[in-house]
């Protein structure tokens, strides 16, 4: 092929010089490559053309005259199209061309300033007949749902670069020869093919494939990733996820769908209503320091409670999570590999969770209103009790059993019968009202909602009230210039009771009630507490941020976002006259809490796509400071119940306290993608915070990932994987949050300290100048594929190495300190992690659609202070051990002779004795695997969804039943498990409960694996049935859409195992605290 | 390409960018100051050390933190494991101790607690001593204050290193040349993560005598008027007689011991104002003062549960009695005896029928008068002088300071020494010690330190009623948590 260059100097061979070789190079490439390559629109150079039977090399010419463009051809093809006859005034050079190569076999090309013309190459050169094809792409919805209009596919005919747009209403006009097959080809809707007969219009329908590669994820500070393209492991959860989950709380709601997220209970506590909650992302790594995620709403940091989540100042934690309207959030993404959380730094190597609350759409105002009502009923996998005959039995079989008890003294056990989980539990109701309303135009978008939230927990005298409201508004003032404001705040209501475990200890035959109807005044009946006292908490929470966007040149970009995080609240405690722990006296508590953190972020961004090359940079600096303040008053001693004013006590505490805590931070970020093929990310972060050693103040963090989008290669011609994608990176990120001060060695001035009637300072946190952060070194790999066009599957693995762990470590009491915060020992968790979208059932009028993840995570300890193995209450961490090992005496069941209780020796041999020296490690609390599947069906305008949740592997040990198999230990005091009705009675019984003995067996309700259940089970944790009303109906009567939905939470819980379904297992200790299964009925309406 | 479009940027909206710079570079300018953040209610170590009035406070608080020592484990150890004591029906406190069987894992009991708490008043008053220095430059007007600070922390880490080796490791004299194991003699205190050896007792005992010696001058200038609440120039002079005495130095014990008896502010307490020596807790400003060389005062505190006031008293139960061998040694006219003023017998109450020491607390003790723990009095240097000068076998001499705390003690008995032989003469004065200074926890602390075998008395309720010297037993181990941190520990022999 020659080719001819008319330039400056037509004809002039030797005028090629280096940039027109380039220009030439790359074409050939180009034309070679045969990729799609988008046609030039948008030159606005203007030709006017009057030819009659012209050749067209030299309209060629006349339009290379008139626009300035160069033009590049093959003369012979040229000569072998004929003549041309055009009368064009004033029109786009584009159209122009279009003009001068319609319906010959020319097509062209704009790259920069030149005009390539070149042959359609035709698999049949005979077929010059050509006719023309119209018709519409739609994109199809859910059932129920129209088909929409799906602009931008590209409408290719097969074997030829002729290519055409759908336009915004999805239409499309090609000029094809007869028998062609049009290809219909769009990102994450795959392509289809459709053969051309005649000139009847070709309506096709698209289905959006299971990868759902026109996804973008949003990362940090501004910038996202294309699916198609993605490297980091990030990822996303949408409003469509988070709806009709019956939540007051965000994190709640990630459970099951996020692979490789654990949303547990903390501590395993069986007796508060309000326990704190932990989210973890991939394990859990640190001692000393939080293991939470980073939780980000709207680019601002959210304040979670210190290290253990605990809200400091007030008696009762409530996670502040609790305060945000999960119904006000867009999207929330978990980040979790080092490309996607090295930017966080210091604060990042716990996964990072973005909350990105909803925006207004431009031209679009609509007004949406939902109702929620639920009722809460006590689920039957509570920690069943015995009743009231069943602990006399008990109690006088043990009395007997017990020798030296004289049975003359037997007491009295009456017959008062009281169920205790009747007298402190109760049928909940949940009601909520979401209204919002959003908009815009070309210059003003914005989203304001209030929400009200008021739902009374099964536990009496609770009550869980939010009302909260968010205004976001987006605003361009000019051109270049775009503000925005976020503010999101709630009032929180929350009335508290804690009955403690007397909901499960106290004995049946106890009353709540004296025989006059007064109530009984005694440690156990908390039921007085809850009529006679108060606990409540009132908090204002603020999150917002205001900033904007300056566009400097194109592409370029400055943004401000300034944020504030602000909290406060305020506790009264009243403990009555009337009630035990302080009867006669009355207590008041007044506490007081103030949060106020602010966040202030300064950044550059860059986006530039040249061609194939796609590129964008971040440059970005931030400022924060976290600061509480609290105090509390504490008045004793009351004349009347109805004073409740700590200050007017006779005896009165006052406390303060509060810290600061201040960071700055400088990171960037480059990304760059080649042909939507090659990807590369690399990031920094440099930390600094007031909470680190004066010699390490500054701590560095990087991270390199590449994606390969193999699907996207010249070669791939595999049908039945429409996309496939490798990914790897590597980095660290580090853990910061270890608590305020801890290097600087602290005196504390208090009455404490005092001698001789001064007030002294000691010395109270010991001196750690390299006191440091915690770096995790992460590395993440991944393959993305798309199969069939139906399946989506996502398979990642980790291995994060976290080394300096913060740890309050014995030190050498040479210090004047038993331990002191250090950066001692490291921890591996590695895994992997598998995501599944399957679209099972597509039909016109029946959808079922698959959502399944599964994770494993393995932890194991690498190196720990001197290598000194350390044993905790009920686990050990040992090197080369996962560091949620139980290290227990082994039960070995009981002995039919005697029923004595029987445990192993370390050797494994039988023994009656229980001795702390036969410890052994019996494994661990982490699962093999466990994960989520959410199946949604969809018929017309039903749809039902149900999340599953499941855990396979893992022990956990019950507290509960340890204090409640107690073989007549606590038997005097306290009620007991179900479970010992299973006891063994006389000789020759098999059982695995001992012989009960009144106040005896001390040693059998010692930590055994007695106690020990394996976690593996499967929870339904969610069902919804939604119905949309039909249109018709819906617009007689003046509403856009409705629909209204029936749903049930904690609906089922299997164990592997076959239990009787009155006595206790890990069902019943799973979340010790009684769960509620939640049926609710709501309404969606919008206009 | 870049420049052409820079170029077309509006004035205005460089404006706009000069604004947001300048806001941006603003919040960073004081980026150090941002990044130093103070506790509430507390406050770092480098500000505190910044002020006079800090170095003040850091002062008192290492004084709180002896006086925590003091009334606690160690401020009974010495006599819990000597035979002045048995049993009571519910002792539990300290039972390790009294039967010898502490073990290097007993973090929680006296064998860690003593061990930490004695550490934390050295990290205290090292840190004092580390920054008096740059404060005196500071504020060269506040140089008398800042001397007495300094002086008393340089006494405060000499009685803390002294302490911790009476307990911890063998008296001076267990080897010719005091090569054995000491303690970790700390200047400074070390940071997490350092390995701390142990000294040899001859390096701690010179550390020691070195601090009590660089105190004098810094101390002196206050001579006259300190109160006996704190460490005065006349404590560090009775504590080397006292150092000096345990290490052997007969000559510089009784010089140190005359540089206090000689000195006219200080007098005996007499026969009629011993008793309230131990019930006031008051301090006498004025010259001459009596019997008291320091102490320290209990003033605002309630009696904890592990404490000298309620373990050896009649606060509650008290769970160790005097031993029939101790009060054997009191002869009816003492005033120190049972049927005197230093004991009690309760009628009623939990140790109702039973002799109680009355020298913490008279059945009386308050907030409002709470009880004093005796660090030296000048009794002790009588005893101390008399023990270096039969050392030195300047018997009469001896004889002499024997027969001045006896005929204190005997108000209406006429008092001579009469002895068969010079062993004879020994035994007196350590008899006379033990019964001026028993329950002021010196007994095992002396025992040991003469070589004496443990010998308890016929109504020994111990596991061990005798221990031969020497004996590994006559040390407490060094708690396996320290020795877990800390790899240049040594255990002591025979806890291995």
């Amino acid at each position: 092929m020659k080719h001819f260059l008319l330039g400056k100097y037509p004809g002039t061979y030797m005028s090629f010089n280096r940039n027109t070789l380039l220009v030439m190079r790359l074409t050939i490439f180009l034309l070679i490559a045969g990729s799609l390559a988008v046609q030039a629109s948008g030159y606005a150079q203007k030709v006017t053309l009057s030819v009659r039977n012209a050749g067209v090399e030299s309209v060629c010419l006349d339009i290379k005259k008139q626009s300035g463009f160069f033009f590049l051809y093959d003369a012979a093809v040229l000569k072998k199209s004929g003549t041309v006859s055009l009368e064009l005034k004033n029109i786009d050079l584009t159209e122009a061309l279009k003009q001068l190569t319609l319906g010959r076999s020319l097509e062209y090309k704009i790259i920069d300033k030149t005009v390539i013309i070149s042959e359609i190459k035709s698999n049949n050169a005979n077929q010059f007949a050509e006719i023309t094809v119209k018709g519409t792409v739609k994109s199809k919805e859910a059932p129920g749902q129209p088909d929409l209009p799906l602009p931008g596919v590209i409408v290719t005919i097969k074997g030829t670069k002729r290519s055409v747009f759908t336009a915004q209403d999805g239409s499309f006009t090609i000029q094809t020869p007869v028998n062609a097959v049009l290809v219909f080809n769009m990102i994450g809707y795959g392509t289809k093919e459709v053969t051309v007969t005649d000139n009847k219009p070709i309506d096709v329908v698209l289905l959006q494939t299971a990868s759902d590669l026109q996804e973008v994820i949003i990362t940090a500070y501004g910038t996202s990733e294309k699916k198609e393209n993605q490297i980091g492991s990030a990822f996303q959860v949408t409003s469509n996820d988070l709806q009709r989950k019956p939540s007051d709380r965000i994190d709640k709601i990630l459970e099951g769908i996020v692979p490789g997220l654990q949303y547990e209970v903390q501590g395993g506590t069986a007796s508060s209503p309000r326990p704190r909650y932990q989210t973890r992302i991939r394990g859990e790594a640190s001692f000393g320091a939080s293991n939470e995620p980073l939780w980000v709403v709207d680019g601002i940091p959210l304040n979670t409670g210190n290290e253990t989540n605990q809200i400091l100042g007030v008696n009762t934690s409530i996670s502040p999570l609790t305060y945000i309207n999960p119904n006000d959030i867009e999207s929330v993404v978990v980040l979790k590999d080092a490309t996607a959380t090295s930017i966080y730094g210091a604060d990042g190597s716990n996964g990072v969770i973005l909350i990105t609350t909803k925006k207004g759409k431009e031209g679009k105002n609509t007004f949406n209103y939902g109702f929620r009502t639920g009722i809460n009923i006590l689920n039957n996998n509570h920690f069943n009790v015995l009743n009231a005959d069943e602990y006399r039995e008990l109690y006088t079989e043990s009395y007997k059993n017990n020798t030296s008890l004289v049975a003359s003294n037997f007491p009295n056990l009456g017959n008062t019968n009281t169920d205790w989980y009747d007298v402190f539990f109760r049928n909940g109701i949940t009601t909520q009202h979401d209204l919002s309303f959003s908009g815009g135009n070309k210059n003003t978008r914005y989203y304001i909602s209030g929400g009200y939230y008021d739902e009374k927990p099964i536990m009496i005298a609770n009550q869980i009230q939010r009302f909260s409201t968010r205004i976001n508004v987006d605003q361009k003032i000019n051109k270049s210039i775009d503000l925005f404001f976020k503010l999101g705040a709630s009032y929180n209501l929350n009335k508290m009771f804690d009955p403690g475990n007397s909901y499960y200890i106290n004995r049946p035959i106890d009353s709540p009630f004296n025989s006059d109807g007064s109530s009984v005044l005694a440690f156990y009946n908390k039921l007085a507490n809850a009529i006679n006292n108060d606990n409540q908490q009132k908090a204002n929470a603020v999150q917002g941020n205001i900033g904007g966007k300056v566009k400097i040149f194109p592409g370029l970009s400055f943004t401000t976002t300034n944020g504030i995080d602000y909290r406060s609240i305020k506790e009264n405690i009243y403990s009555s006259k009337y009630a035990f722990s302080d009867h006669n006296e009355g207590n008041a508590v007044f506490a007081k809490t103030r949060n106020f953190n602010w966040d202030s972020q300064q950044r550059l961004n860059y986006e530039k796509t040249y061609k194939q090359h796609e590129f964008s940079a971040l440059l970005g600096a931030e400022a924060r400071s976290e600061d509480r303040k609290s105090n509390s008053i504490s008045g004793t001693g009351y004349k009347s119940d109805y004073i409740r004013d700590p200050e007017l006590g006779t005896r009165i505490i006052q406390t303060t306290s509060g810290e600061e805590k201040t960071g700055v931070s400088y990171y960037g970020q480059l990304n760059y993608t080649f042909a939507n093929k090659y990807s590369l990310l690399g990031s920094f972060r440099n930390d600094a915070n007031s909470d680190f050693g004066s010699d390490v103040k500054w701590a560095s963090f990087t991270s390199i990932g590449a994606a390969w989008t193999i699907s996207n290669e010249k070669f791939w011609n595999i049908n039945q994987i429409d996309f496939a994608k490798l990914k790897i990176s590597y980095g660290t990120n580090g853990n910061s949050r270890v608590g305020a001060y801890k290097s600087k060695g602290i005196y504390s001035f208090s009455d404490t300290y005092a001698y001789n009637g001064q007030v002294g300072a000691v010395m109270s946190v010991g001196e750690n100048p390299l006191l440091s952060w915690e770096t995790t070194y992460i590395i993440n790999g991944g393959l993305s594929l798309g199969l069939f066009k139906r399946i989506s599957m996502e398979v990642e693995f980790y291995r994060n190495t976290t080394k300096g762990l913060l740890n309050d470590v014995d030190v050498t009491r040479t210090t004047g300190f038993t331990g002191i915060i250090q950066n001692i020992g490291s921890v591996r968790n590695s895994g992997i992690e598998l995501t599944l979208n399957t679209q099972n059932i597509i039909r016109k009028d029946f959808e079922w659609r698959t959502k399944f993840n599964i994770a494993h995570n393995s932890n194991k300890i690498l190196n720990l202070y001197n290598d000194n193995t350390k044993v905790l209450d009920k686990t050990i961490r040992e090197v080369g051990y996962d560091s949620k090992t139980f290290y227990l005496v082994r039960w070995a069941g009981v002995d039919p002779r005697d029923g004595a209780p029987l445990w192993y020796d370390a050797n494994g041999n039988l023994t009656r004795e229980f001795d702390l020296n036969n410890r052994v490690k019996v494994g661990t609390s982490t699962p093999d695997f466990f994960g989520g599947m959410t199946n949604t069906f969809q018929y017309k305008s039903f749809s039902l969804s149900a999340l599953l949740i499941y855990n396979v592997g893992g022990y956990a040990f019950s507290d509960l039943q340890r204090d409640a198999e107690s073989d007549g230990r606590n038997l005097v005091a306290n009620n007991q498990s179900t479970n010992l009705l299973d006891r063994w009675k006389e000789a020759g019984d098999l059982s695995n409960i001992p012989k009960p003995v009144l106040g005896e067996n001390a040693n059998n309700a010692r930590n055994s694996t007695r106690f020990l259940h394996k976690k593996t089970s499967l929870r339904l944790q969610n069902v919804s049935l939604n119905y949309s009303l039909p249109k018709q109906f819906v617009k007689r009567i003046s509403l856009e859409r409705a629909s209204v939905y029936l749903q049930a939470d904690n609906v089922g819980f299997w164990v592997p195992y076959s239990t009787d379904p009155n006595r206790n297992d890990y069902r019943n200790s799973f979340n010790p605290y009684p769960q509620p299964i939640v049926l609710s009925f709501g309404l969606n309406v919008s206009l | 390409m870049l420049v052409y479009n820079i170029k077309k940027i509006e004035m205005k909206k460089i404006n706009y960018i000069l604004i947001l710079l300048a806001i941006f570079s603003v919040a960073f300018v004081s980026c150090k100051k941002f990044l130093e953040k103070e506790p509430i209610g507390k406050t770092g170590k480098i500000t505190l050390f910044e002020t006079v009035n800090g170095a003040q406070m850091a002062n008192i608080g290492s004084y709180n933190l002896m006086l925590g020592y003091y009334k606690s484990y160690f401020g009974m150890y010495g006599e819990i494991a000597s035979d002045n004591l048995i049993q009571g029906s519910k002792a539990s406190v300290m039972l390790p101790q009294f039967n010898f069987q502490g073990i290097p894992g007993d973090d929680a009991l006296a064998v860690g607690n003593i061990w930490s708490s004695i550490y934390a008043v050295i990290n205290n008053v090292n840190n004092i001593l580390e920054a008096v220095p740059e404060l005196k430059s500071k504020f060269p007007a506040e140089t008398k204050t800042l001397d007495s600070i300094y002086g008393q922390a340089l006494v405060m880490r000499a009685l803390g290193h002294f302490d911790l080796s009476r307990v911890y490791a063998q008296p001076y004299n267990y080897t010719a040349d005091a090569s054995h194991l000491g303690i970790p003699v700390l200047l400074k205190t070390p940071s997490p993560g350092q390995t701390v050896p142990r000294n040899t007792m001859k390096e701690t005992y010179d550390q020691i005598i070195a601090d009590l010696k660089a105190s004098l001058p810094f101390l002196q200038q206050y001579a006259n008027h300190t109160t006996q609440f704190s460490i005065s120039y006349h404590a560090a002079l009775a504590l080397l007689s006292r150092v000096y005495l345990y290490k052997g130095d007969w000559e510089q014990s009784i010089t140190y011991a005359n540089l206090v008896i000689n000195d006219s502010g200080y007098q005996l307490a007499t026969a009629a104002n011993y008793k309230s020596v131990f019930i006031n807790n008051t301090t006498s400003e004025t010259s001459p003062k009596t019997e008291t060389i320091f102490k320290l005062t209990n003033s605002g505190f309630k009696n904890s549960d592990i404490s000298v006031f309620s373990i050896l008293s009649d606060i509650s139960i008290a769970q160790y009695t005097p031993s029939a061998k101790l009060l054997s040694i009191f002869d009816a006219d003492d005033i120190r005896s049972g049927s005197n003023a230093m004991f009690n017998r309760p009628a009623t109450g939990n140790n109702a029928g039973k002799l109680i020491t009355a020298k913490y607390v008279d059945g009386s003790a308050s907030t409002a008068n709470p009880s004093a723990i005796q660090i030296i009095r000048l009794s002790e240097l009588y005893l101390n002088r008399a023990e270096a000068n039969w050392n030195l076998q300047k018997y009469p001499e001896a004889a002499e300071d024997l027969r001045i705390i006896s005929q204190r003690a005997h108000p209406t008995v006429n008092i001579t020494i009469t002895y068969n032989s010079t062993a004879d003469l020994y035994r007196q004065i350590a008899n006379e010690r033990n019964r001026e200074l028993c329950f002021e926890d010196h007994r095992f602390f002396d025992l040991v330190r003469r070589k004496e075998s443990l010998q308890r008395g016929t109504d020994c309720n111990s596991s061990v009623c005798s221990l031969t010297y020497p004996n590994n037993k006559f040390v407490l181990p060094i708690p396996t948590k320290e020795l877990e941190a800390n790899k240049a520990m040594i255990q002591n022999p025979g806890y291995q």
